[in-house]
């Protein structure tokens, strides 16, 4: 137990540190607001419409299918890195990775997931 | 730093892929559903079933010949387990899946499924979680076990679209399974934490030799075996974590709750046994306590909670409830003869409820409605053959002596006499007494019970395929000009005949469903009678695990 007491101390004083700037701010900073002010911020562009609206479904297919693949391929890059101690099984490995990636992929494209119209 | 050493030294061999190739053979099968759903046309779908079948069949045969000639030791740097405690759970959650991929397509066809590519390769992939999970020899590989088969089934519970009880089943298992796993996920970091190893056996060696000896159970400690019950006792269905269980397994396509209502119990069943009964064997009396309460808790609620069911299809929910409870007793015995005793009555439970939900299956109509305990009344009149399996596997579930129900229930209680929790055979004993009441009340109702006129009228009312106006047409018509002048006499003269043609399910029992229900009839009394193969073979099993 003894070993997490400095551990606890440090959560201790981050949670007032973040405490304490807020309500510093919070009071003294100067509060002089206008509308540019209050605007969403987006890189400096004004607003064109408003962001709150319906969007067509096949964008979160897209969305979708593109985290998984991203964040898959992601996963072969450690395998990459350790493939000279993996040796020929390691590349196996991988090829069955692959293999599993693949084949969902050529279902979701015959299944037409990839056509936008 | 001694772990991360070992890590980049090891390289996998030929051998570690030999001890993996059940769940890979199922991977591939699952894969190859994927791509014959492309190439088949339409019409042909029914046939992916047979795919997925030859690629079960497959594994099964394998899993065989390891059991044989296997060496029976760790893949992947002790990850995973291929003794024969998870080769015996590979064969029970492949029979299963097996029987689940033979029910699919009559009752997909009827449910109205469309997408018969994904609900196979889903149903392979739920196996191999289970697969995976049963055979996990470290924290890791139980929890992506776990993982792999319940997004499967999350899926798979919500998969006809049109009901919104099924989407309510996903849904509901969804948010209370991710929650429960995270539990159990929290458990397994906080274990880690307190002996420093994720791998079992590790984890074994050092509560044996630190905790155990002195009594003293670190808070940390105890924090993770608490919270690891906790995940487990939700996966299980255990008492005071079961409310999820009715909802899902009414509203989920009964293919799949008859699937999952074997396959996530064996799966949950070994791993628990692997982490609790086998790793943290040597401080037991930190958690059998809880898990006793638990089994007390389960074994009386889950019987009382059935006792009050008109649906039959819940009944049959919270009778698996009630079934945790006893399992949990040959958990919390402990000893190797209670872990050969759990093995057998998860193989039991296996053929007896895959029977049971199989018929309850057939007689659902395309609605989703028809098996309310009133729709089995009469039923051995007019289907003999549903009526006499599902009697067999309700006397099976009741623990009648010629079926493999008693010879689990015995399995287990004796061990538990013999284990010393005298207490538990007891209360066992008794909510089983409590027990038959509601599964004899449903072999009553179709032996004994005529079917009642008046009852299916309010089938009309729900099912939109066929309103009121036509049935009273049909009526009337029938009757001829006597109808017209006075059809409430009319109605009640010919009700007779037209009301049991209305409750009868005008449906055809499909080929595999009945070669599904043959086979889990065939074992539920086979096993029953002999069941010395199958004591045989978990005595086996339960000596690979705990020595």
């Amino acid at each position: 137990m003894p070993d997490y007491v400095p551990v606890l101390i440090l959560m201790g004083l981050a949670l007032a540190f973040a405490i304490l700037v807020t309500l510093v701010t919070f009071v003294f900073g100067p509060k002089k607001p206008t509308p540019e002010k209050l605007a969403p911020y987006e890189c400096g562009i004004e607003e064109i419409e408003p962001p709150r609206q319906r969007f067509p479904v096949k964008y979160l297919t897209t969305g979708m299918l593109f985290i998984i693949f991203d964040v898959e391929a992601a996963a072969i890059l450690p395998l990459a890195i350790l493939m000279r101690q993996l040796k020929v099984l390691g590349f196996v490995e991988l090829l069955i990775f692959a293999v599993v990636l693949i084949v969902p992929f050529f279902y979701v494209w015959r299944k037409g997931a990839f056509t936008w119209e | 730093m001694i772990l991360a050493s070992s890590v980049f030294d090891f390289t996998p061999t030929a051998q570690d892929w030999l001890r993996i190739l059940p769940e890979l053979i199922v991977l591939g099968a699952a894969l190859l559903v994927l791509l014959a759903d492309l190439a088949i046309p339409a019409k042909g779908r029914g046939w992916l079933a047979l795919v997925g079948l030859l690629g079960v069949v497959a594994a099964a045969v394998v899993t065989a010949g390891m059991w044989i000639s296997g060496d029976g030791l760790t893949a992947f740097n002790g990850m995973i387990a291929s003794d024969k405690a998870a080769l015996f759970a590979d064969l029970v959650i492949l029979f299963a899946a097996a029987l689940g991929l033979l029910f699919s397509p009559g009752y997909v066809e009827r449910q109205g499924i469309r997408q018969h590519g994904e609900y196979y390769t889903l149903l392979l992939l739920a196996a191999l979680g289970m697969m995976l999970m049963a055979s996990a020899a470290s924290l890791l590989i139980v929890f992506a076990g776990l993982e792999v088969l319940s997004l499967a089934l999350y899926i798979l519970s919500a998969f006809i679209v049109a009901r919104p009880r099924s989407q309510e089943a996903g849904m509901k298992y969804f948010i209370l399974s991710s929650f429960a796993s995270a539990f159990l996920l929290y458990g397994m970091a906080l274990t880690y934490g307190a002996t420093g190893a994720t791998a079992l056996t590790a984890i074994h060696d050092f509560v044996a030799r630190h905790a155990a000896p002195t009594g003293d159970f670190r808070p940390l400690l105890l924090a993770g075996l608490g919270l690891m019950a906790v995940g487990f006792c939700f996966k299980v269905s255990a008492v005071p974590f079961q409310a999820w269980t009715p909802d899902v397994y009414v509203g989920a396509p009964t293919s799949i709750t008859a699937f999952m209502s074997v396959g996530t119990k064996v799966a949950a069943f070994v791993a628990l046994a692997r982490v609790f009964m086998v790793a943290l064997g040597p401080v037991a009396a930190a958690w059998s306590p809880v898990l006793w309460a638990v089994a007390v808790l389960t074994m009386i609620g889950g019987n009382l909670y059935a006792v009050t069911q008109r649906d039959v299809k819940r009944m049959l929910a919270y009778s698996s409830v009630a079934n945790a409870g006893y399992m949990l007793v040959a958990v919390v015995t402990g000893t190797q003869q209670a872990l050969a005793a759990l093995l057998i009555y998860l193989a039991a439970y296996a053929t007896m409820n895959l029977g049971a939900f199989g018929v309850v299956l057939a007689l659902e109509r395309s609605d989703g409605l028809g098996t309310v305990l009133e729709d089995f009344n009469g039923l051995a009149r007019r289907r003999r053959g549903l009526a006499a399996v599902l009697a067999v596997c309700l006397l099976a579930l009741a623990g009648i002596p010629p079926t493999v129900g008693f010879a689990g229930k015995f399995a287990v209680f004796y061990a538990a006499i013999a284990g010393g929790r005298l207490e538990l055979a007891i209360i066992g004993v008794l909510t089983s007494v409590l027990g038959m009441f509601y599964y004899l009340r449903v072999i009553w109702a179709m032996y004994f019970v005529e079917p009642q006129p008046a009852r299916p009228a309010p089938a009309f009312v729900v099912a939109p395929a066929a309103p009121p106006a036509s049935a009273s047409a049909a009526a009337s018509s029938s009757t001829g000009g006597v109808a017209v002048a006075e059809p409430r006499i009319a109605t009640t003269v010919r009700a007779d005949p037209a009301a049991v043609s209305v409750a009868e399910t005008p449906h055809v029992v499909y080929p595999g469903t009945w070669l599904a229900l043959a086979l889990a009839l065939i074992a539920t009394i086979a096993l029953g009678i002999l069941p010395g193969a199958l004591v045989d073979l978990a005595t086996q099993a339960a000596q690979s695990l705990l020595r």
